[in-house]
């Protein structure tokens, strides 16, 4: 089941532009399941009648700065560093949001899984309707549903090795590295989280939308570009109840798995002036 | 493409399956491929631990005599293997439930570091560089791709038919043989102690219960509850079929009781109240030695000799 809450959003990074839509961009759309190749299907046939687009960078970040696989960076909350080694996670139901509540759920995206080692996994071509557009829906995880489907392939191929194979279902998220606050061999974390049974459903739905309701216009031909923000100092002020000291491993569904689904849902936000002093 | 369509009947009586080979359409070349999957070692790390390895169909597809299987490495397997047979009507396979579409159960025992403890990938790659692998499913699929849907769609194939259903108790409600006077007994007491789990005709009702087995500390398997993480869970495992009981001795989800006798006297007078023990179990089951004897002869009509020995199923030549 998925639940769905409502973020206020100070503003999302928002660029637009007049473009074309040309032979090269229908290679680049980065369609990697079933979904996706229907939306590569629809975008063939859009270039007689162009479909406005939005491209969604995603930005994975620490104190507004890229992540970089092994680098250590400083925990104020545990007063040592950490460094990534492994951070992949399924984004997807990706739909823009508009006033005019017709227009949602018209374009309503499969599912990416985002992968720091892998930069062509950090853009997604979304087809959008024309008009204004407030916000952006999306979800971390797939739909429990989409779960019960048997053997799959693209994204959701268990080879990607996001698959439990001892409790069917996908992990929403893995987040492997080291730190010397964990006493585990060799100082890892690891977080493999998901789950869609309840009460421990991990897989929810965000939307995004601006304080002013408008984020940008959106009309027929148009391509928009967009940045998706994750904060990863924000995840882990968000963990913070959850101290990498005392919880250096979560990889079964549970309470410490929502808790971590939840911050890691916050930490998706234009963070603007709140994180730096 | 070549591919010969291979219709799946349900036997009669039998409610409709829960895979019904909906997006893997059963044919004979996907079938043939299943079979040669599930009985070729290349899935496991090593090579020597082949599904059929551990689920052999003298056994009705359970490991003969073994508490628990052996799998890589000398090491033991979780659970004691349950026969396999009728997985098309199971709404969710392994012994808790953990596993929610048959499709993806072969990769539980694949990757798990007791068992076949082999990495998907490795094993795409042997059967890519195999002979005969990628012709196999040039048939099968109408392409030479091998990837782990394929794979997991051609052991679902082989899986699903795994039917048994022409035991001497079909054929007698099939009217083609008769109960003698113990069996005849027996299915009496068995409809009055047991049938309200072991419901007919696939000898289950699909649910978890504790059946009043308590702990082993060098397992610490909760069953049920370390799927859904709750703690009325505790201790329950599915209710097994019946069918084939004979066959698939030892018996539990670990396999500590020896005998179907073991089980039986379980019932009687072992049983373990804990908070989750099922409520139809709180006296135990009230079985004199005579219901005994009467009950083991009603089990024997549940042996399938035609399934155990059905060339069908059995390892590729």
């Amino acid at each position: 089941m998925t639940k769905k809450l409502l973020i206020l959003f100070y503003f999302l990074a928002f660029t637009s532009f007049q473009k074309k839509l040309s032979g090269t961009d229908l290679v680049y759309a980065s369609s990697q399941n079933k979904s996706a190749k229907k939306y590569q299907a629809s975008l063939q046939q859009k270039v007689t009648a162009p479909q406005p687009m939005m491209n969604i960078h995603i930005k994975l970040q620490f104190e507004g700065l890229p992540i970089h696989l092994n680098e250590k960076y400083p925990n104020q909350y545990e007063r040592d560093t950490f460094s990534i080694s492994k951070f992949r996670f399924y984004l997807g139901r990706l739909s823009a949001i508009y006033p005019d509540s017709t227009k949602n759920k018209k374009n309503v995206s499969g599912y990416y899984l985002i992968d720091l080692s892998d930069s062509s996994s950090l853009h997604i071509r979304l087809p959008v309707s024309a008009g204004s557009c407030k916000g952006l829906e999306f979800q971390i995880g797939i739909d429990s549903l989409d779960q019960l489907q048997g053997a799959q392939t693209g994204v959701l191929d268990p080879i990607r090795g996001m698959f439990w194979t001892w409790n069917s279902g996908y992990t929403n998220l893995k987040m492997e590295g080291a730190s010397s606050a964990s006493a585990e061999p060799a100082h890892q974390f690891a977080y493999h989280i998901g789950g869609t049974r309840d009460p421990y459903n991990t897989v929810f739905k965000l939307d995004m939308i601006t304080t002013d309701h408008i984020l940008t216009q959106i009309s027929k031909g148009q391509e928009v570009n967009m940045e998706l923000r994750f904060e990863l100092a924000l995840f882990f002020q968000k963990l913070e109840p959850l101290h990498l000291s005392e919880h250096p491993v979560c990889t079964t569904p549970g309470d410490q798995a929502k808790n971590i689904s939840w911050a890691f849902l916050y930490s998706f936000r234009d963070f603007g002036t709140d994180i730096h002093p | 493409m070549i591919n010969t369509p291979f219709p799946f009947s349900i036997p009669k009586g039998f409610p409709p399956p829960v895979y019904q080979f909906q997006n893997n359409p059963r044919t004979k070349e996907g079938f043939e491929l299943g079979r040669r999957l599930f009985y070729d070692g290349k899935l496991s790390k090593d090579g020597n631990f082949a599904c059929g390895s551990c689920h052999q169909q003298f056994a009705a597809f359970a490991t003969y005599e073994h508490r628990l299987s052996h799998g890589f490495n000398n090491q033991f397997s979780f659970r004691n293997a349950p026969g396999l047979f009728n997985l098309a009507w199971q709404k969710e396979l392994n012994q808790d439930g953990g596993v929610n579409h048959i499709e993806v159960q072969p990769l539980a025992p694949i990757l798990d570091p007791h068992e076949m403890a082999e990495e998907l990938n490795h094993v795409i790659m042997k059967l890519k560089n195999d002979k005969s692998y990628p012709s196999l499913f040039n048939l099968a699929f109408g392409s030479p791709e091998i990837n782990s849907q394929r794979i997991l769609k051609a052991l679902a194939q082989f899986t699903a038919s795994l039917v048994s259903a022409d035991s001497k108790y079909d054929q007698v409600k099939n009217g083609k043989a008769v109960f003698n006077e113990y069996e005849k007994t027996g299915y009496r007491i068995f409809q009055q102690k047991c049938a309200s789990c072991h419901k007919e005709p696939l000898f289950t009702d699909g649910t978890y219960r504790n059946t009043g087995m308590d702990l082993d500390p060098t397992l610490n398997d909760f069953g049920r509850m370390r799927i859904t993480g709750r703690k009325e869970d505790s201790l329950k495992f599915r209710v097994p079929s019946l069918r084939n009981i004979l066959l698939t001795f030892p018996y539990g989800h670990d396999g500590r009781f020896a005998t179907i006798s073991d089980v039986l006297d379980h019932y009687s007078k072992g049983v373990i109240s804990t908070a989750t023990l099922d409520s139809s179990l709180k006296k135990g089951i009230a079985l004199s030695d005579n219901d005994i004897f009467y009950l083991k002869a009603f089990l024997g009509t549940l042996t399938d000799s035609a399934f155990v020995r059905n060339p069908l199923y059995a390892e590729p030549r």
